[in-house]
Order: structure tokens, then C-alpha cells, then sequence
């Protein structure tokens, strides 16, 4: 098996790419929080207590946050399948690092965009402030 | 080689860890100097100083199984009590104690430490290097964690043993119900076992990120490592919140705040929510690096790689940061808003996903390869079938109906030994069978190895799967007895029998263990044929690791590669890599070369030298340990002795001992266009510094988080008609501190010029604006019209600006050191990495306090 020498395959790629793969993690983290914090304000001290379009406006603000949130991690996860699908045919990932880079990208981004609309989900069926 | 590769002869050089022999310096091998040079020195002092990465990661990991056996014989003792109903082996109170100990035991001492051990022993080898890149911080984490462990368990000869349970919930673990020295044991000892395990978690990601074998990208990078990489991560994340609620705990039973005390305005449930943003992801922060040691061992007995390598790198990172959307899954019942309740438990059944992208993973590569059934790979096969159970009893309790009926139940312990032991035991056991011949040069015996597994797996069954029954029967947890009419007894003398069937297959493994050490078949290099680096050097593996660094070009280099030490298969063309590898496995033999590579290509980028022993580590552990004890028992003056001790061995510690830069460094560089830095690494001190940045700036958030929580069950901020704090005074110490900041930049500018009379300039005036700042902030709160003691808001007022002003001493003490070596001529143009890691921390004290006094001073002017 003749493999390519390190110095022609593992060109160091760019920063965005590195960081890629963390981009859904982080955007849904940050929503996560955001919304706990947003939903125990409201449900503590009453903040967000008007409606808006029919909805609580603490349910309307968290679904949108969600949803932008969602749309982030979508948007990671579609750009890095245009850098896998242009980087992907050079070579295995194990000596591609932009390749692995990219899939990595769109597997956790995927993720984490299917986490963030399970996480608002419970939004749509619940009261929000009915204490248990 | 040419001319960098020529070492003088004569006399031996001064080597740290010299060794007695009978040759002559220039009688010895390359290999033999080697040898000396990264050796430990000899004698007692010679044990307190000894730093190798293998040497301090078995002595991490006998510590570890030290405090399991002790953690184990607890669990007995409560068996005993359990095997019958009414029984009264144990009273009530001493049920509590063990139940406590027992707990605290495996989760503070046996599961986290064991896997750094793992870590630290096992991470320079797979990774292709020689050491850590911070083997003195291993020391003293191993001290810290070794007389921290002990300091807990002395509780029991002081008659004051913690009995709160592992998560020492308030109002419980309070000054009125828990009024004795008992739950200061459990605060300040395990508070100082977690500050080793953040030690030792900020040595193991740099060495992954920034010590790797040539070629070793990130797409190569082991699943171990990965693995370790996520766990050290979140142990940054996880413990530092811990010690942040251990110590306002301790506060509120001291000193008399009021944090956690809902009539002054604070709130029980912090503390659940502060110790659970921990508690959670350390049951991650446990099985991750066990999945890693899975990921290892499946492959190699299997004898095909490890199907879908990237789906378990994801699985593993999206584990890391799922883990911590989980904590109020432990407070379903506490009575929350649905919409809090509903978030939890979606993150609770998302983190499925991740955990079974890798049971399908390591499956599919067990039934598409060709397994081999040791004794090592046993333990695999139990761990897959025990933790796949315990994960859906996990999904199960997840589901907040489910969970409001069987919490506090004994479901909910079947449940979480199922993945404890399941998830981790078992894979360390599967780890210690595969790496153990690694380290002691011979092979566990086999005969044994099984009879191990069979006990230990029946006994785990017969021990926790009928708690799943009389947990939906009704049996409550932590409780010492139960009545007759329950009809669980057959149920508990059934799970008596199974653990104490558990023991015996622990003692059978000592026991294997301690006779394969010394009559146990001689191992060989590569005993199971793995396909990793480790497996390259001999057995047991030198000192120094590897004499000739490899180069990677593969996932599995042992399996792939023709050879390890070259970048490709084209005979007779040699790159400059292959040559500076070559030379560096020749020279330097007066001092420990290591490498420094790119976090993500794996590319060469420095050659420098790792710390020597030293006793300063190990007086700085006691120290620490000695602060943290002297204040169980209110003995302030030893505290106030330990501090100055503690002082004094960091300074110890870090007191530069200077190697000339001669021409042999410098032809090196110019042959191989590479930076030698024989007096330490300047890309490793400035990651050490951003790790340290970020965990102060993480026990910030924490206490940021607590001051919002605060803030959200007080309608009226500041509470108790206190006065909107004035300006003035905090206005004008956030100016010097600004100030400083600017003219630390000033500085860094001038040395970086070779302008050395500025730059201590620079250093002065940083000084003296820091040193204003903190007389401002501290006469500011001389002058505040309320004490910590009123309410919550003052609590956390002083807990805030106390946090500030502890972090501007340590600038100052840090800006101190600095300029004493400028005066003293130590820096230079090219060599001034300290001034610029004080820099960095002058920046960062400089932006927390700008955010704390936005948060005390002017936030509550908007709300």
C-alpha cells in the first residue's frame, strides 16, 4: 500500500472548516440556554407575558430562537457538504483532512439541527408555565 | 545528520534523572543516554520528585483502584444490611455514612482519576511521543488527589463522616442539619481531589492537541484520544462548577452567607442546579473515555478496523456537548415549569443517538471481523450487553411520567450501575487486560483473566438486575432497612449474593495481577497484534518512549505501514521531516527533547524541552492538601503556614534553570527550519495560559449563573431596601485596570523590540495600576452599608467582587515574578514567552472585572 507523503495530503485547511463541525454544537447550546434561562424568567418573575400570533410570547420568542438556531446549524450542515462533495473524491478521509473535516461538519451539524427542533418541539404541545 | 547530532564527550552532562551505572558517560549508547536523561532520580527524594508520564499514571491508577476496593467494601457493609429486612447490621446513621462514602468514593475517586491515569500512562505512546507536556503538573496532581482521598477517608477515624449522600443536597448538608465537621470533609477533601483531576484533565488535552507523532492529523488521531480529548474538555467545564457551589456551600456553613437559604433570599435549588451541571456530565466525563477504550480494543481483537470511524468521533463530541443540556433531569420532581421539564428530557432522549451510533459501530465491526475471545474482549462483550440495558433504562427515566414514578427508587440505582459499571467498570477492566503487558512487559494470565470476567459479569447481573424489580415493587432508595411485608427480601439477598460474587471476581483479579507481574508470560512487543503506536516500543516501554519519534500515515500504522519512520514507501528519498526525526533521535542527550506539533495537521512545529523532576510539585500537592484540611478543622494558622508553603513551592516550581542557547540548538534550527526551545515550550505555555484563562473565566460564569438564579427568585433587586451600589470608586477601578491592560500591551511591544528597559518600565506600571485598582475595589467595599451575612445579594456581592479581587493578587504575585526576571536579564527578543502568558492573564482579569462590574454595579440600575 503506497500512501502519499503527510506534507502533500494534510495541508493544514482553512479556519472555518476546523471550526465547522462545532458550529451546531455551539448553536444549539447557546438556544438551550437561552431558552431555560428565557422560560424560567418568565415562569419566575413573569417577564415575556403577552401574546403574540395566538402564542404565549415566551412560546413565541423560543420557537423563533429555534428555529433561527435550526436554520444555522442547516446552513453549517449544507456548506460543508459542498466542501465534502468537492473535497471528498481526492482521497480516503483518514489522509484527507478537509474531507473528514467537512463529513464530520455535516454529521454534527445534522445533529444538532434535529436537536434543536426536538428541544422545541415540547414548545408546541405544552403550557409552558404550568408548574409540575 | 551532521553537525547537530554530535554530542561532546568528556564528563557526563547534567542530567535530571541520572541513574547510577558503572559505565562512564561516554561508554554508554545513545540509547543508554537517553535513558539517564529522561530517567526519575533515585532514592526517596528521588520518589517524591519522579515524573514520568508511566510512572505518575500507575500511581494515578493503583490510587484509583485503592479507593474502589475501599469504595467496594462499602457497598458490602450496606449489602450485609440489605440482605434481609429489618435487619440492623448497620444503624440508620451509619447506613447514611456508607451509602455517602460509597458513592463519593466511585464517582470523586475511583472513575475520573482512573481514566486520567489511563491517560497520562497510556496518551506520549499511542500519540508517538515521549512524555506530557506538563509532567510536573502530573505530579502534583497525583499528590493533590492521593492525600486529598485520604484527608475524605480520615473522616471516619475523626468520627465525622459525611452522610449526605455524593450530591449533598441543602438544606440537608447545611450548618443546621449537618451542624459538625463531616460535610467540611466531604467539601474541602473531594474539593481538593477535584482540582486534581482539572490538573491533570488541562495535561491531557494539550498533549493531544499539541503532542502528536508527526503526520498524526486529526483524521488520524486515535478514537482514544478523541475520547480523551472530550472527556479532559469537559472535566474543565463540569468540575469547575462544583468547586464553585463546594465552596459557596462552605461559605454559607462558615461564614454565615446566605446563598443557599431561601428566608435571606437564596435558594435551596442552586445548589442542585450548580452540582448537577456537574453530576451529569460526569457520568459522561466517565463513559466517554471508556467508549475510547472500547474503540481501542474492539478493533484489535476483531482484527479489522474500526467501522465507521468518523460517526464515532461525532458521536463522542455531540456526547460532550449533549451531556450538559441533561442536569434538571435529575430534578424532574422538584417542580419545575413544564417547558424547563420539556427541554431536559428532550436533550435526555437526543443523547440516545450519539450512544447508539456507537453500539452499532463497535457491532457492526465485531460481526464483520474475526474475533478473538481474551479476556480483554470479554469484558467488552459485557460491557455491551450491561450498558446497552442500562442506556434503555436511561431513555426510560429520561421520560419525565416514567421518572416521577420511580425516582428515589431502586430502578433508578439498577439503572445507573448499569451504566456506571457497565459503561466504565467493565472497559477498564477490558483496558488493564489489554495495556497491562505493556507496561509490566508480561501478560495477565488468561485462565484467570476468565474467571475474573464470569464472576464479575453474573455477579453484576444477579447483583443489580433484580433491583430493577424491587424498585417497581416500591423499595426506596437510601434508606437503611425496608419492612418484610414489602416482598422484596428474596429480591435483596439475591443482589447480596451477586455483589458479594462481584468481590470474588475482584479478588481473583489482584490476584492475577500481582502473580502476572512477576511469573506471567513474557509479553513482547506486540502481544495482540494492535495497530496502534503504543505497540512499536518494547515492554515494559522505555523511559524515554520513543528513541525515534514515528511518523504517522495511517489510522493504524502497525497494521499499514511498512515502516513507522518515514513519510512514504519511495525508497531512497528522505524529507526533511524523516532527517530532523533521525537527527533528534541522536541529539540532544543533556535534556528532554520532545515535540511540538500542529493541533490539527500533525505537522512539526517545535522542539523543546519538557520539565525535569523536581520536588516543588510534590510540596506544592501537600501544601494545597494542608490548606484544604487545616480548614476542616478551623486551624487557620496552618492554613495561612500551607498558603506561604503553597506560594512558595509554585515559585519553586517555576523558577527558571536556564540552558545556554549554543550553536548545536541554533544548527539544528537552521538544518531543519524548526524552533528549539531548550528552556521550555513557548506554543505549550501559551495554551496552558488560555486553559487557565478559560477555567477562571468558567468559575466566572458560574458564579454569574448563581447571581442570575439568585436574581430571578427575588422580584425586588437589590432586595432588603439596599441602595443601588454608587459608581464612583468601581468607575475608576475599572479604569486603572483598562489602563494596565494597555500598558501591559505596551510592554509586550517593547520586548518584543529587545527594548528591556521599557519593558520594565511596562512591568512597573502594570504593577502599581493593579496594585490601585485592588486598594479601590477593596476600599469600595470597606465602605459598602451592608455584610455578606444579610442576604443572598449580599452574599453574592462580596462572592463576586472576593472572586475579582483574588484573581488581581494573582496578577500581581504573576506581574512580580515577571519583572524580577527582567530586572535579573532573562528575557530577550526571542526568548520572553513568560511576559507575554502574564500579559494575557493581565488582559483577561481585565475583561472579567469589566463584566463584573457590569453585572453588580450597572445592571441593577436597568432592571
Amino acid at each position: 500500500m503506497t500512501i502519499a507523503p503527510v506534507d502533500e495530503r494534510n495541508n493544514r485547511p482553512p479556519l472555518r472548516l476546523v471550526l465547522a463541525p462545532l458550529l451546531g454544537p455551539v448553536t444549539w447550546s447557546i438556544f438551550f440556554l437561552a431558552g431555560y434561562l428565557l422560560a424560567e424568567a418568565a415562569c419566575q418573575v413573569g417577564l415575556l407575558q403577552s401574546t403574540v400570533a395566538g402564542l404565549d410570547l415566551l412560546v413565541f420568542v423560543v420557537l423563533v430562537l429555534g428555529l433561527v438556531a435550526a436554520a444555522v446549524s442547516a446552513a453549517g450542515a449544507l456548506w460543508a457538504y459542498r466542501r465534502w462533495r468537492t473535497a471528498g473524491d481526492q482521497a480516503p478521509e483518514e489522509d484527507n483532512l478537509t474531507a473528514f473535516l467537512a463529513l464530520a461538519a455535516i454529521l454534527l451539524n445534522v445533529l444538532f439541527t434535529l436537536a434543536t427542533l426536538m428541544t422545541a418541539l415540547g414548545l408546541i404541545f405544552l403550557e409552558p408555565c404550568s408548574w409540575t | 545528520m551532521t553537525t547537530a547530532a554530535q554530542e561532546p564527550s568528556g564528563t557526563a552532562p547534567p542530567v535530571p534523572g541520572h541513574i547510577p551505572t558503572d559505565k562512564a558517560w561516554d561508554e554508554l549508547s545513545t540509547a543508554e543516554k537517553m535513558e539517564q536523561v529522561w530517567a526519575d532520580p533515585p532514592g526517596v527524594l528521588g520518589w517524591f520528585m519522579a515524573l514520568q508520564n508511566d510512572r505518575i499514571g500507575a500511581r494515578i491508577m493503583a490510587t484509583a483502584f485503592f479507593f474502589f476496593i475501599l469504595g467496594g467494601i462499602n457497598a458490602l457493609l450496606m449489602r450485609v444490611q440489605l440482605a434481609s429486612p429489618e435487619n440492623t447490621f448497620l444503624t440508620a446513621q451509619r447506613y447514611n455514612e456508607l451509602f455517602t462514602m460509597h458513592g463519593s468514593t466511585m464517582m470523586y475517586l475511583f472513575a475520573v482519576p482512573m481514566m486520567e491515569g489511563f491517560a497520562i500512562l497510556l496518551m506520549p505512546l499511542i500519540l508517538g511521543n515521549r512524555e506530557m507536556p506538563f509532567p510536573r503538573l502530573g505530579v502534583f496532581s497525583w499528590f493533590t488527589f492521593l492525600l486529598g482521598g485520604l484527608l475524605f477517608y480520615s473522616s471516619f477515624i475523626a468520627g465525622a463522616v459525611p452522610d449526605t449522600g455524593w450530591f449533598a443536597y441543602v438544606p440537608l448538608s447545611g450548618l443546621e442539619f449537618s451542624p459538625d465537621i463531616a460535610l467540611d470533609y466531604w467539601l474541602l477533601a473531594l474539593g481538593v481531589a477535584e482540582v486534581a483531576a482539572i490538573a491533570a484533565g488541562v495535561e491531557i488535552i494539550l498533549a493531544i492537541l499539541r503532542m502528536r507523532a508527526p503526520g498524526m492529523s486529526l483524521s488520524r488521531l486515535p478514537v482514544y484520544a478523541w475520547a480523551m480529548l472530550v472527556m479532559a474538555v469537559s472535566i474543565l467545564f463540569a468540575f469547575t462548577p462544583l468547586i464553585v457551589s463546594s465552596l459557596l456551600l462552605e461559605l454559607d456553613r462558615r461564614l454565615g452567607t446566605q446563598f443557599f437559604n431561601p428566608d435571606a433570599g437564596g435558594s435551596p435549588l442552586l445548589w442542585q442546579h450548580l452540582f448537577w451541571i456537574f453530576g451529569h456530565p460526569e457520568v459522561y466525563i466517565q463513559f466517554i473515555p471508556a467508549a475510547g477504550i472500547i474503540s481501542m480494543v474492539v478493533p484489535v481483537f476483531s482484527r479489522r478496523s474500526l467501522a465507521g470511524y468518523t460517526w464515532v468521533v461525532i458521536a463522542l463530541v455531540s456526547t460532550g456537548f449533549l451531556s450538559f443540556g441533561l442536569w434538571v433531569h435529575h430534578m424532574f420532581t422538584v417542580g419545575l415549569p413544564q417547558i424547563s421539564m420539556a427541554f431536559f428530557a428532550a436533550a435526555s432522549m437526543i443523547i440516545g443517538i450519539p450512544a447508539g451510533i456507537q453500539v452499532i459501530a463497535w457491532i457492526t465491526t465485531i460481526f464483520t471481523g474475526r474475533p478473538v475471545f481474551k479476556t480483554a474482549f470479554l469484558f467488552v462483550i459485557g460491557f455491551l450487553v450491561t450498558f446497552v440495558l442500562g442506556g434503555i433504562t436511561g431513555i426510560m427515566v429520561g421520560a419525565v411520567p416514567f421518572d416521577w414514578q420511580v425516582h428515589d427508587s431502586y430502578f433508578v440505582v439498577a439503572h445507573f450501575h448499569y451504566v456506571l459499571i457497565g459503561g466504565v467498570t467493565f472497559p477498564v477492566f477490558a483496558g488493564i487486560y489489554y495495556w497491562t503487558p505493556k507496561f509490566t512487559g508480561r501478560l495477565l494470565d488468561e485462565r484467570l483473566g476468565k474467571l475474573h470476567f464470569w464472576l464479575f459479569f453474573i455477579g453484576f447481573n444477579v447483583a443489580f438486575f433484580p433491583m430493577h424489580i424491587s424498585g417497581l415493587l416500591g423499595m426506596v432508595r437510601r434508606v437503611y432497612t425496608y419492612p418484610a411485608d414489602l416482598g422484596v427480601g428474596a429480591l435483596n439477598l439475591t443482589s447480596t449474593i451477586g455483589a458479594f460474587t462481584i468481590a470474588l471476581g475482584v479478588a481473583v483479579f489482584i490476584y492475577n495481577f500481582l502473580y502476572s507481574r512477576r511469573r506471567g508470560e513474557p509479553a513482547g512487543n506486540n502481544p495482540w497484534n494492535g495497530d496502534t503506536l503504543e505497540w512499536a516500543v518494547g515492554s515494559p516501554a522505555p523511559n524515554y518512549g520513543f528513541a525515534h519519534l514515528p511518523i504517522v500515515r495511517s489510522r493504524h500504522p502497525l497494521w499499514e505501514q511498512e515502516t513507522i519512520d518515514e513519510e512514504d514507501d519511495v525508497l531512497g528519498d528522505t524529507t526533511n521531516t524523516e532527517r530532523m526525526l533521525q537527527a533528534l533521535s541522536e541529539w540532544p542527550l543533556r535534556w528532554r527533547a520532545a515535540l511540538i506539533t500542529g493541533a490539527i495537521d500533525g505537522k512539526p512545529v517545535e522542539v523543546f524541552r519538557v520539565a525535569g523532576p523536581s520536588i516543588w510539585p510534590a510540596v506544592a500537592g501537600i501544601a494545597l492538601v494542608t490548606i484544604f484540611g487545616s480548614e476542616v478543622f478551623a486551624l487557620h494558622w496552618l492554613t495561612i503556614v500551607g498558603i506561604v508553603v503553597f506560594v512558595a513551592a509554585l515559585i519553586g516550581w517555576h523558577w527558571p534553570d536556564k540552558i545556554p542557547f549554543t550553536e548545536k540548538e541554533r544548527a539544528f534550527e537552521e538544518e531543519f527550519n524548526i524552533p528549539v526551545r531548550p528552556n521550555g515550550s513557548v506554543t505549550i505555555g501559551r495554551w496552558g495560559m488560555a486553559l487557565a484563562i478559560l477555567l477562571l473565566g468558567i468559575a466566572l460564569a458560574s458564579f454569574l449563573f448563581a447571581y442570575f438564579y439568585i436574581r430571578l427568585e427575588n422580584p425586588i433587586w437589590p432586595p432588603d431596601n439596599i441602595p443601588v451600589p454608587d459608581l464612583l470608586l468601581p468607575a475608576i477601578a475599572t479604569a486603572l485596570l483598562l489602563l494596565a491592560g494597555f500598558v501591559m500591551g505596551w510592554a509586550v511591544n517593547n520586548v518584543r523590540n529587545g527594548n528591556i528597559p521599557r519593558l520594565r518600565l511596562g512591568l512597573l506600571l502594570v504593577f502599581l495600576l493593579g496594585a490601585a485598582a485592588l486598594a479601590v475595589i477593596v476600599w469600595e467595599y470597606t465602605q459598602l452599608p451592608f455584610t455578606w451575612e444579610l442576604n443572598a445579594y449580599a452574599s453574592l456581592f462580596y462572592a463576586l467582587g472576593g472572586y475579582m479581587m483574588l484573581l488581581l493578587v494573582v496578577a500581581l504575585g504573576m506581574n512580580l515574578f515577571v519583572q524580577v526576571w527582567a530586572w535579573r536579564g532573562h528575557y530577550t527578543e526571542l526568548d520572553n514567552a513568560a511576559v507575554h502568558n502574564s500579559a494575557w492573564f493581565v488582559y483577561a482579569v481585565a475583561v472579567f472585572w469589566v463584566i463584573t462590574f457590569g453585572i453588580l454595579y450597572l445592571a441593577p440600575r436597568l432592571t
